[in-house]
């Protein structure tokens, strides 16, 4: 059985051979080329033409790493290494690159709250005072006033009405100047009476109030002997006030 | 003292006191089935003596509505209620021309806004088209259909019912709308004593249908008109013309406002000052009542610009403000 397997390799080996001293028998066979055919003719791109595209940095494939030469290119140089070992390396640079993102958004946001002319501050709570309307607001300021003065012109003009109004705000001046109460012009009367913690003197400027209110806002017209009553009543209240301030 | 002055004030001046009476026993009609609401009451009053619409703002659930008919129901008047809804047509408020074949004639079918007073119930939940078919009727209480004027009966007021805007298939009224009613009050909810006592109220069993059937009318719709005019006489001085024609005008000035309130926001602040000096029981105004009232009248007849709405800053706010800075003429 082996024997005959080794000489079936030996036919085969020696068919093989066979074979392959026919090839350079059939190499010498004639050219099969017309012998009329143009010759080929080598072409090569312009010389010239290469060396400018060789020169075109569009055609440059590689970053020329040159040598910082000037001040401003090792300033340049320096600042970027200096940024780069900041940001990337290490454990710190992650913060540093977290805070410099956070700079660059609230840059953002500042500039586009400039933009729409927005106050944001009360969204992170009500805020305390609001919106401030402006006014040229005409006062009458009763401290600036001779209010004594005045009362004592209007009495002699008879203008009661504007005597009992005088009156009042002399009343209204010494209850400030004697910390009862805190004056400002948008205040009504009435609301100044809960001020006033003494009950005996609170009670007495609620009826001097009700009295002002009839004759100022009501209209009514006064006599000499009606005036004289209020007047004495005006007198003891600020006598009150003087004991108590 | 006081009253050798006021006995000289109110020389040959109306009597207030009937009118003042007559308040006094509306407000205890309207409060056997209504707890609380003091002030929306109050301010309801005042506009019935002012000639006012009224418009109530407030989330469902607080008695808004029954508050309105309640108030109606103590008035002798004819009363109509319509609810407004989306596909609502102004014609459905107003009327409409009915063809009679048999007389090949067109007649004026009157809708329900005749009355002497009409609740709209929900009256942001109609489109502007149906709003706006309440513009003349509210200013100068009358129709004009097919050329013809129809004058409403006096007294004529509209008591309007409304959930915040805010809410689901709500609209914004419009501005001449909103301007033509007297106030607006926001109506909250009750305090943790007052919802107690609704329910201890609910549970002895009160049936609001039958309840309703209590309260008795106090005032004739004839009454009511000459109460109105004891009204128009109550004086105001010019001082506090002066002052509320300021406090409006600021309302045009203020930087925080980008809409300000109109001359009619003036006069409905003066008339309600002067209903509302005569359930104080006086026969004059006081910057008190100015102050007292100005929130209602200005709240809904002014815009905000939008830099303070971002801000979250409230129209009642800024009326305070500008009420605060402007001096009382005293």
């Amino acid at each position: 059985m082996r024997g005959s397997t080794n000489s079936i390799f030996f036919y085969l080996i020696t068919f093989c051979l066979l074979l392959s001293a026919g090839l350079p028998v059939c190499a010498r066979q004639p050219d099969s080329l017309a012998i009329n055919q143009p010759p080929v003719v080598l072409r090569l791109p312009d010389a010239q033409k290469l060396k400018e595209l060789q020169a075109d940095t569009d055609f440059r494939y590689f970053e020329e790493v040159r040598p910082n030469n000037t001040f401003w290119e090792r300033l340049k140089y320096r600042l970027m290494d200096w940024l780069r070992r900041i940001f990337y390396t290490g454990q710190s640079g992650r913060f540093w690159e977290i805070l410099f993102y956070a700079v660059l958004v609230a840059t953002v946001v500042f500039v586009i709250i400039k933009m729409l002319k927005a106050d944001f501050t009360g969204l992170l709570g009500r805020k305390q005072s609001a919106a401030t309307v402006p006014y040229d607001v005409l006062e009458e300021n009763i401290h600036e006033l001779d209010l004594e003065e005045l009362i004592a012109q209007a009495i002699d003009q008879h203008e009661y009405r504007k005597a009992v109004r005088l009156h009042y705000l002399l009343s209204l001046k010494k209850l400030t100047d004697a910390g009862f109460i805190t004056w400002k012009p948008g205040k009504t009367n009435r609301s100044y009476i809960p001020e006033i913690k003494q009950q005996h003197i609170r009670q007495e400027f609620e009826q001097l109030t009700n009295m002002f209110e009839y004759v100022w806002y009501g209209g009514a017209a006064l006599g000499n002997e009606v005036f004289a009553a209020a007047r004495q009543e005006f007198i003891q209240f600020d006598n009150l006030i003087n004991q108590h301030a | 003292m006081e009253q050798q002055i006021l006995t000289s004030a109110q020389e040959n001046k109306t009597d207030y006191s009937a009118l003042h009476e007559a308040m006094r026993a509306i407000k205890k009609e309207i409060h056997q089935l209504i707890v609380g609401q003091e002030q929306l009451i109050e301010l309801l009053l005042v506009a019935m003596l002012a000639e006012g619409h009224v418009l109530i703002e407030g989330v469902p659930g607080i008695a808004k509505t029954l508050t309105a008919k309640l108030m109606a129901r103590t008035v002798q008047a004819d009363f109509s209620r319509i609810q407004f809804t989306s596909d609502l047509m102004p014609s459905d408020v107003l009327g409409t021309s009915v063809f009679h074949p048999g007389t090949a004639t067109f007649d004026y079918k009157k809708g329900p806004i005749f009355a002497n007073i009409v609740l709209i119930d929900e009256i942001n939940r109609a489109p502007a088209k149906t709003q706006a078919s309440l513009f003349e009727v509210m200013e100068e209480q009358h129709i004009t259909h097919d050329g013809v004027v129809y004058p409403l009966a006096p007294p004529f007021v509209v008591l309007a019912t409304q959930n915040p805007i805010e809410q689901e298939g709500t609209y914004r009224l419009p501005e001449a709308q909103l301007d033509r009613f007297m106030f607006k009050v926001v109506a909250g909810y009750p305090t943790l004593e007052e919802e107690v006592a609704i329910l201890d109220l609910q549970h002895k069993g009160t049936d609001l249908k039958q309840d309703l059937e209590r309260v008795q009318p106090v005032l004739s719709s004839e009454q009511l008109l000459e109460l109105r005019q004891a009204v128009q006489a109550v004086h105001v001085d010019k001082k506090l013309l002066e002052y509320i024609a300021r406090i409006t005008g600021e309302t045009r000035a203020s930087k925080s406002l980008y809409l300000g309130a109109s001359p009619r926001a003036s006069l409905a602040l003066m008339n309600a000052s002067k209903a509302l000096a005569t359930l104080r029981g006086r026969g004059f105004v006081t910057p008190d009542d100015v102050q007292e009232l100005a929130p209602a009248v200005l709240r809904h007849r002014i815009l905000l610009t939008p830099e303070r709405e971002m801000e979250g800053i409230t129209p009642d706010e800024v009326i305070k403000q500008i009420v605060q800075k402007i001096e009382v003429p005293r």
